[in-house]
């Protein structure tokens, strides 16, 4: 009994055996339903999230306003500071020099030292009551006019910095005669500005006050606050738009100049109003008879839905209109998805 | 014998004098032979000429205007001119001239190109026409790429294929263009920094124009020194980005380098199109030969040329060859010529051995080979050359061409049994048999005569065949006539004993014959009846033969055409002959897959960048036989959505090239003055056909929308800055379209200077809106100009000058039924003033061609059968043959359902060579009975000595035609492939037709005659 038991246990195995390869054969391999399924197009489920207007436009860093000195008398000019040099207040720009202005200086001198003696000769007069009051208090007039036309003459024959800046330009050379009234140097008086222009419907939204960036073309970005907006419309048609950077110390001031020079230009770029916008991944768009479209997944199958698309960031381009949270996107092949049965109503030319 | 016998002319009793007309004819036979060029399809000599005109990246309308309008005006004022229609879209045009049939196709080919020349100054400048005969396609005979190893540039390549390779394929004598395309141009390419522009104040234009004034090479004179005269050049010419780069450009502040300004590299100009091998760029060459060229000798240089220049390519580049007509010539050649030359071999071993092994039978295997060489001088002269029409034409014939000369020797042979003298025998045998000799021969090639009134691409294949087959039979007849008895008598040939074999063998089948006649004559209504059935039987089996229209035989490469929807993208467009070159590379039978995507202005290529081909070269050892399984599975494993697929082969492809130019079917043409409009109608015109149901496959393709950016000044904001629009256009047309500013002489390619934005196609709508104009200061194009995606059509067409959009269908009634129809659509569509609708097409010609076919076969009927009736006075033989023509079908059609081998059109006129084959054997057979009987032998035994006396030429007729047929019925040879059908049809037909003209016709005389000798006894 035992020994027909165990025979019918090792006649079970391979029989067991057996139907479980058959089974398994049986089985279906996961081709069609399930390489069906996988090569379905994936999809993206759009949701709603607030999405910044950004408003660029091409900036350049200018100075604010420059001041043109130039010479009040004639005369030749001497130690003339450089180009792009920095100043402080006070400092010497220019002196003027030369015969003109030594015989103006010898002229107001003279007209000095002449009412000086003037008036010592009244003073002597009138202890010996041989000049009235009135006499002297002319000629102590005359004295004191001439010493101040000869500190003007001195001061006007100095170019000095009316305040800290820098040398834009100068007009002139060391040793050049010029006359009154001649440009000689321009200074910039005030840290430059971001200008930027912007046009149309963008640069209505435009306030004080906005924030952004602006990357120069040498690289980096730096934080900048919208400082004034002008409402005129300037020579391109666009409104200016005055900027200025964000700083918060010394320290990133002064890493900050190499930057923020005279004539650096590059991008800006404002952060507007916030919206809610639906991200999409930029392949899923289709443009079509002159319309957007993406393709949306539904249970009786794809879609076509137009849609109104809005900015890009990167491989996402943000729809403004046309979708609803939670519509399923079809991304893979949805161009030619969307193309499916395009036999229907075109036949190559072959 | 019955009157005496005329005196035999001493003409004919000349040996010399006919020696020397056969030496003169065997010395130009093989002249010709030597001289007759071998080519895979029929030469085109449409007078129809085909303009080409690349201009990338312009639309239908700026096509029309910039190149359309200035062509027709000098084109329609030609002479002979029949229509002109032209098609634009897609920065291509295509103007097809079409000429009278008077005309020849080279003149027709010189008149267009003097147009050209005249229009050429108001054509853009980069816009090159070429004019070629329609049909030229065919003579693209090879087609070569480059394997690019990593790191090099596709552009070095090209440039160096250019300088070296493109000069040496040139030389080669027969080649008549060769193209290289894939990479664009070399260039030093300056992309403007828009930036830098605005921050120094410098528009494009200016750049433009500074870049412009730098390249000088200009002659300036020359001085006499040294008792020379030394000629003066001026030249600066900047090949270097370097010099480049320091070219000064006039700032508002002083000259600024232009390195500041932009970004100088040198590269390859990007194309509209690409070529790719394997799923990586590559370059292509393409070599045209010239109309009338040889093939071989061609295709044979190109490849030497090619091994030779190797080296001159970048290091690790190599030749890889995608197609070589060469080939498919050399094979078909090879193979048919041996088929030809085997068949001989065992019609002549067959002749030898049923009739021995005496003189006349040297005489009548030479006749053989003398009829094929006639037959082919005969074509040569007449401009003809041997390709698969001509040549399915000879592998019929080798075995007809015995046909008359066994008739002609067995006449000769009997006349000398009864005891002729030698040349008396000669005479009245051949005197006997001359009249249903012609008659046979004549009746035979007036079947073919209708096909040489059929015009169009059906006339392509069947007036050479048509031609061939006549020739031959002409050719035989000729020597049969000549040739054996003359030379039966100048080498005193005596009948001679058959090899026993041969004459057991014979003797046996005429015994079965016999006792199938008798079977037969009992019942010869049921035996008729029967014959029918079978024939209706066999029809309907007919659904299993495959059928392809056009044979070509493995040119072990598949050519899968693709299509996008219109508009889409490059980019779109590489990612999905990618995908697809990925998935057939995973095929075990490909070995590579060459892709061309749109069409390079080098070339005559017409796809636009949404379409193009991929060619799928096979690996060797792929039968014939499994090309349509294997262009199935291609298909299957390419299938993707919104892609449109269909596989060919390449000769296929370039014979479909060839006829492009050929209106379609049946058309309906929207004629109109705005182009807006006409899309409108035809949409709505589309909407209403589509009801019809005698209309299907309609088809909208001109019509189909794409989309366009229109860039539209604002009138009022260019005059606030004072531009013009033309201004306007001179500081966006380099920056977004690009612009070649100068060539620089280089060696042997000259070296572009081209100025566009880096990244002009990838720029956004909103970018594209704040590109920067110059005007008092900067204002972007979005303020100046509206810019806004409109919808417009695909291509336009133009009709004899008119603008049109056409609309395609495909009718299934009569053509006059089919328009009725459309119009009583069309009935209510309100259409603006000067808006019409018309039909039109081939489909008209068509109809007029099949009912000239009609004519012409009822015409070619009536003089067979007045032919017949003068030969036998009355209307019972005639009746009786006339039962050839349905019945003749029956044995091939059962061969080629028993053998499984498909169909094509030599297969189809197969069929009609029947016909003549089973017409032959009965006049021959009822014309012995004829004369028995007037002899006054009674009907029945004048039948049976018919049949006794004919049976062995007939069967010997049968068998040596089916022994020339063997080889290629069997499928020896690739080249011999698509003959294969031809000489199954054959095959069968022959032995059905030997079986029915011994047995069932002279069955169905005898009863029928009893019936009238009867009716004459009543009366």
């Amino acid at each position: 009994m035992r020994i027909a038991a165990r025979r019918a246990r090792d006649a079970l195995a391979p029989l067991l055996l057996l139907c479980g390869f058959v089974a398994h054969a049986r089985t279906p391999a996961p081709s069609a339903a399930s390489a069906a399924a996988g090569s379905e197009a994936p999809t993206i489920t759009v949701r709603a999230q607030p999405v910044a207007q950004t408003l660029r436009a091409y900036g350049e860093v200018r100075p604010v306003a420059v001041m043109r000195m130039s010479a009040v008398e004639a005369g030749v000019v001497q130690r003339l500071v450089l180009p792009g040099e920095r100043v402080k207040g006070g400092q010497v720009l220019a002196v003027l020099g030369g015969p003109q202005a030594h015989s103006l200086l010898a002229q107001r001198q003279s007209a000095l030292r002449a009412a000086s003696i003037q008036l010592a000769a009244d003073r002597h007069k009138l202890a010996a009551q041989l000049a009235t009051r009135q006499t002297l208090a002319a000629d102590e007039a005359a004295y004191a006019a001439a010493r101040g036309q000869l500190q003007v003459a001195v001061q006007t024959l100095t170019l000095r910095a009316p305040a800290r800046g820098q040398v834009l330009a100068v007009h002139a050379a060391d040793g050049e005669q010029v006359a009154a009234g001649q440009l000689i140097l321009t200074l910039q008086t005030r840290r430059p500005w971001l200008s930027a222009t912007y046009y149309g419907a963008q640069a209505l939204s435009l306030h004080p006050g906005m924030t952004g960036r602006f990357q120069p073309v040498s690289g980096g970005a730096i934080p900048v606050r919208v400082k004034t907006v002008s409402r005129a419309l300037g020579p391109g048609g666009g409104e200016q738009v005055g900027l200025l950077p964000v700083l918060h110390g010394r320290r990133e001031s002064a890493a900050l100049a190499p930057s923020w020079r005279s004539g650096q230009w590059g991008t800006v770029t404002l952060v507007g109003p916030t919206r809610p916008l639906f991200a999409v991944p930029t392949r899923a768009l289709i443009l079509d008879r002159a319309r957007w479209w993406v393709l949306v997944r539904t249970p009786r199958g794809d879609r076509r839905q137009q849609v109104v698309p809005g900015p890009t960031r990167g491989w996402m381009t943000y729809v403004s209109r046309g979708l609803k949270p939670g519509e399923q996107v079809v991304v893979e092949n949805a161009f030619l998805e969307f193309h499916r049965g395009i036999s229907q109503r075109y036949t190559p030319p072959n | 014998m019955g009157a005496a016998a005329r005196p035999i002319p001493r003409v004919l009793m000349r040996p010399l004098l006919w020696a020397m007309v056969l030496i003169a004819l065997i010395g130009y036979a093989a002249y010709a032979f030597v001289h007759i060029p071998t080519e895979v399809l029929p030469e085109f000599d449409f007078p129809q000429i085909s303009v080409f005109v690349h201009l990338p990246g312009s639309t239908a309308t700026e096509l029309e205007s910039l190149v359309v309008y200035p062509l027709e005006g000098q084109i329609l004022t030609l002479p002979d001119l029949q229509g002109v229609r032209s098609k634009m879209g897609d920065g291509v045009v295509e103007i097809d001239v079409r000429f009278r049939r008077s005309t020849t196709a080279e003149e027709d080919l010189q008149a267009v190109n003097g147009a050209i020349d005249r229009a050429r100054g108001q054509l853009p400048a980069s816009a090159n026409p070429l004019a070629q005969i329609m049909g030229n396609a065919i003579n693209e005979v090879a087609d070569y790429t480059v394997r690019i190893p990593t790191g090099v540039s596709p552009a070095d390549v090209q440039r160096a294929v250019l300088a070296y390779v493109a000069p040496a394929l040139r030389a080669l004598p027969g080649v008549q263009f060769v193209n290289v395309y894939g990479a664009g141009d070399e260039a030093l390419w300056i992309q403007p920094d828009l930036g830098a522009l605005r921050r120094y104040g410098v528009s494009v234009a200016a750049i433009a124009a500074a870049v412009r004034s730098q390249v000088l090479l200009k002659p300036a004179g020359y001085t006499a020194q040294g008792h020379n005269d030394v000629l003066i050049e001026a030249r600066h010419l900047p090949v270097h980005i370097a010099q480049v780069e320091a070219i000064a450009v006039p700032g508002a502040d002083g000259p600024i380098r232009l390195g500041d300004l932009a970004r100088v590299v040198r590269e390859a100009i990007p194309t509209h199109n690409a070529v790719e091998l394997d799923g990586r760029r590559s370059v292509a060459l393409t070599v045209i030969k010239q109309p009338g060229a040889a093939t071989t000798s061609v295709t044979t240089e190109v490849q030497a040329t090619l091994q030779q220049t190797v080296g001159e390519l970048p290091h690790g580049a190599r030749w890889v060859r995608i197609y070589d007509q060469g080939h498919i010539v050399h094979i078909i050649g090879v193979d048919l010529g041996r088929n030809l030359l085997i068949g001989m071999a065992l019609a002549v071993a067959v002749l030898f051995w049923v009739l021995g092994a005496g003189r006349g039978i040297w005489v009548l295997a030479f006749s053989i080979p003398l009829s094929l060489a006639l037959a082919i001088a005969t074509l040569y002269f007449t401009g003809q050359n041997l390709n698969l029409m001509t040549l399915g034409a000879l592998t019929v014939a080798v075995g007809l061409l015995a046909d008359d000369a066994i008739i002609v020797l067995e006449s000769i042979y009997h006349q000398w049994e009864r005891g002729e003298g030698h040349w008396e025998g000669i005479w009245n045998g051949v005197r006997t048999i001359v009249i249903p000799d012609i008659t046979g021969t004549v009746t035979n090639v007036s079947i073919y005569v209708p096909l040489l009134f059929v015009g169009g691409l059906v006339g392509l294949f069947f007036i050479p065949f048509s031609l061939a087959m006549t020739f031959a039979l002409l050719a035989s007849l000729l020597v049969s006539v000549t040739l054996i008895p003359l030379g039966l008598g100048f080498i005193q040939a005596r009948p001679a004993a058959a090899t026993s074999s041969g004459r057991r063998a014979l003797e046996q089948v005429r015994h079965w014959n016999e006792r199938l006649f008798n079977l037969v004559a009992r019942g010869p209504r049921l035996s008729l009846a029967i014959t029918f059935a079978v024939l209706l039987l066999s029809l309907v089996g007919l659904v299993l033969v495959p059928i392809n229209f056009l044979p070509l035989p493995n040119e072990g490469v598949l050519l899968e055409s693709f299509t996008l929807p219109p508009g889409s993208s490059l980019l779109d467009t590489r990612s999905t002959v990618n995908e697809m070159t990925h998935r057939l590379l995973a095929d075990p039978v490909v070995a590579h897959v060459y892709a061309r995507i749109g069409s390079s202005a080098a070339t005559t290529y017409t796809e636009p960048s949404y379409a193009g081909e991929m060619m799928v070269a096979l690996k060797p050892g792929v039968s014939v036989n499994a090309l349509d399984r294997i262009g199935q599975r291609i298909q299957r494993e390419s299938k993707l959505p919104g892609v449109q697929l269909s596989v060919d082969t390449p000769t296929i492809e370039r014979l479909g090239e060839s006829l492009s130019g050929l209106p379609q079917p049946f058309v309906v043409h929207i004629f109109g003055a705005k182009v807006s409009e006409m899309r409108l109608l035809a949409q709505e015109v589309t909407a209403r056909l589509r009801s019809i149901p005698a209309l299907s496959n309609l088809f909208n393709n001109d019509g189909y929308p794409v989309t366009q950016l229109q860039i539209d000044p604002r009138a009022a904001a260019l005059a606030a800055y004072g531009l013009t629009p033309a201004q306007l256009y001179s500081q966006i047309g380099p920056l977004l379209n690009g612009e070649v500013l100068a060539q620089v002489p280089q060696g042997n390619v000259p070296l572009d200077l081209y100025i566009r934005l880096g990244d002009a196609p990838h720029t956004s709508l909103g970018a594209l809106s704040r590109l920067p104009i110059r005007t008092h200061g900067w204002t972007p194009l979005g303020e100046l100009a509206r810019l806004k995606l409109v919808q417009t059509p695909n291509q336009i067409r133009h009709i004899a000058g008119a603008r049109a959009l056409d609309i395609l269908a495909t009718p299934t009634g009569t053509l006059g039924g089919t328009i009725a129809a459309a119009h009583r659509a069309l009935a209510g569509l309100k259409l603006p003033p000067g808006y019409r609708v018309t039909f039109g097409g081939l489909y008209a010609e068509l109809e007029r061609a099949a009912l000239g076919l009609l004519l012409a076969a009822i015409a070619a009927f009536v003089l067979m059968v007045g032919i017949l009736m003068l030969q036998f006075e009355g209307l019972l033989v005639p009746g009786l043959l006339l039962l050839e023509i349905p019945l003749a079908v029956t044995g091939g059609t059962i061969a080629l359902i028993l053998s499984g081998v498909g169909l094509n059109v030599t297969g189809i006129i197969g069929f009609l060579t029947l016909i003549g084959i089973g017409l032959r054997h009965s006049i021959v057979l009822l014309d012995r009975a004829k004369q028995n009987e007037a002899q006054g032998m009674p009907v029945e035994h004048a039948v049976r000595e018919a049949i006794q006396v004919r049976f062995r030429p007939i069967v010997l007729t049968a068998v040596t035609a089916m022994l020339g047929m063997l080889p290629t019925a069997l499928g020896f040879g690739q080249g011999a492939a698509p003959e294969q059908g031809l000489a199954v049809v054959i095959l069968g037909g022959l032995a059905w037709s030997a079986i029915r003209s011994t047995n069932l016709i002279p069955a169905l005389y005898l009863h029928w005659r009893r019936r009238q000798l009867a009716r004459q006894r009543r009366a």
